[in-house]
């Protein structure tokens, strides 16, 4: 029965050339960590959207939804794994409320259309649809991420409001991932989300 | 085919090929530590920070200013953005959302990168405090800012942001902070980020 063996140390080894797996000298096997999502951004596999101009919000689980919402469209051939997600207020919200993430069975966006972009930069094209406003089947809310309030922003320095989703959602073809507010907002909101295609 | 280690920390000399080390459960035990430490200790990771408050311009303009990491042309690597940190120094004129554009643009050096490997060698990508950069994209939405003076408040989160190798600036593009509003000298920001042969 074979040993699973390493060698001790750092190696130089080309590529293509198989090299014993480097190991400490207590034995255990050294892995290269680095930034988790840098070989599949270098493999051209990560993508993303934000709103490029704050955003006005719908109510809950209305239909006649806006936001910032991305689309794995029937027959892409691909799944998206979600990533992160980030929002920020631009101006003071008129209403206060939760915010989420929500998912609905829709399985393409024509309206409100924006680009989203390779992070890679030059890489190719995404397979998945982003909108600021849509027709979307009724969705259901998955995930809290926060709240949000009316206090002016001014009374901020400065605060970071991301969420690491880690591959916790995986978007299906046929399926529309969703900004949720609770109540609806005049345009005071930018949304962004990062996404893995596979 | 059983693949099979050794239980319990070993002591193995420098380049010498043993059992790779084992729990006595069996799992594989790996040496981890700081998710950077390997690519520092190669000498591959590099920063900038501002070295004093800089003014920074509005949304997507052109004549930018702020702190920006690109990638040269013809520069050979690839830029593997690591993190991102923005703070207040002193009250901002104005509040919004703040976040990541990226711009084609191969920047003009005129600020020093320094190699987290103390003593390292230089950086292949270049670091600006501004220049006129063609029209960048919003990328990522990371939160807010507002007017509140540091001496307004208590001891802040460190406002980090983990790219975590989610951007990839090939040669010839450049990655900034975004702000929705101009303000006078009062952000401080800083980049890391890892460069390797593209």
């Amino acid at each position: 029965m074979p040993d699973m063996e390493g060698k001790v140390g750092r190696q130089t080894l080309d590529a293509g050339v198989p090299g014993p797996i480097r190991q400490s000298k207590t034995g255990d096997l050294m892995i290269e960590q680095g930034g988790k999502y840098a070989e599949a951004t270098l493999a051209g596999r990560m993508f993303s959207v934000a709103n490029q101009a704050k955003v006005a919000t719908t109510a809950a689980l209305t239909t006649a939804w806006t936001g910032l919402a991305i689309c794995n469209p029937t027959g892409s051939g691909i799944q998206a794994k979600i990533s992160k997600f980030g929002y920020g207020l631009q101006i003071a919200s008129d209403t206060a409320g939760a915010i989420g993430l929500m998912i609905a069975a829709t399985a393409t966006l024509t309206t409100n259309l924006l680009v989203p972009v390779n992070r890679l930069t030059g890489g190719t094209a995404s397979k998945v649809l982003a909108s600021a406003g849509h027709t979307i089947a009724t969705p259901v809310l998955w995930d809290l991420v926060g709240s949000y309030g009316t206090v002016a922003i001014t009374g901020t320095s400065v605060t970071f409001t991301t969420h690491e989703i880690d591959g916790a959602l995986i978007l299906q073809p046929g399926y529309t991932l969703c900004t949720y507010t609770t109540l609806a907002t005049t345009a005071c909101f930018v949304f962004s989300f990062l996404w893995e295609e596979v | 085919m059983i693949l099979h280690g050794l239980e319990g920390r070993q002591s193995y000399s420098e380049g010498t090929q043993n059992p790779i080390r084992l729990n006595a459960y069996g799992s594989v035990m790996a040496e981890r530590g700081g998710k950077y430490a390997e690519a520092v200790a190669a000498g591959r990771v590099f920063s900038i920070t501002s070295q004093a408050a800089v003014a920074v311009t509005d949304a997507l303009a052109t004549t930018w200013t702020g702190l920006g990491v690109g990638n040269p042309l013809y520069s050979g690597i690839n830029v593997i953005l690591l993190q991102f940190s923005a703070v207040g120094s002193l009250a901002k004129e104005k509040a919004g959302v703040i976040g990541l554009e990226i711009s084609k643009t191969s920047m003009t050096a005129s600020l020093t990168p320094v190699n987290r490997l103390t003593g390292g060698a230089a950086a292949t990508a270049y670091a600006s405090a501004g220049q006129t950069i063609t029209t960048p994209v919003l990328w990522d939405v990371l939160g807010s800012y507002g007017t509140a003076n540091t001496n307004t408040v208590g001891a802040l989160d460190a406002e980090v942001y983990d790219i975590d190798g989610s951007i990839v600036l090939t040669p010839g593009y450049m990655v900034a902070p975004f702000t929705t509003l101009d303000s006078t000298a009062a952000f401080l920001f800083s980049f890391v980020w890892e460069e390797r042969a593209a």
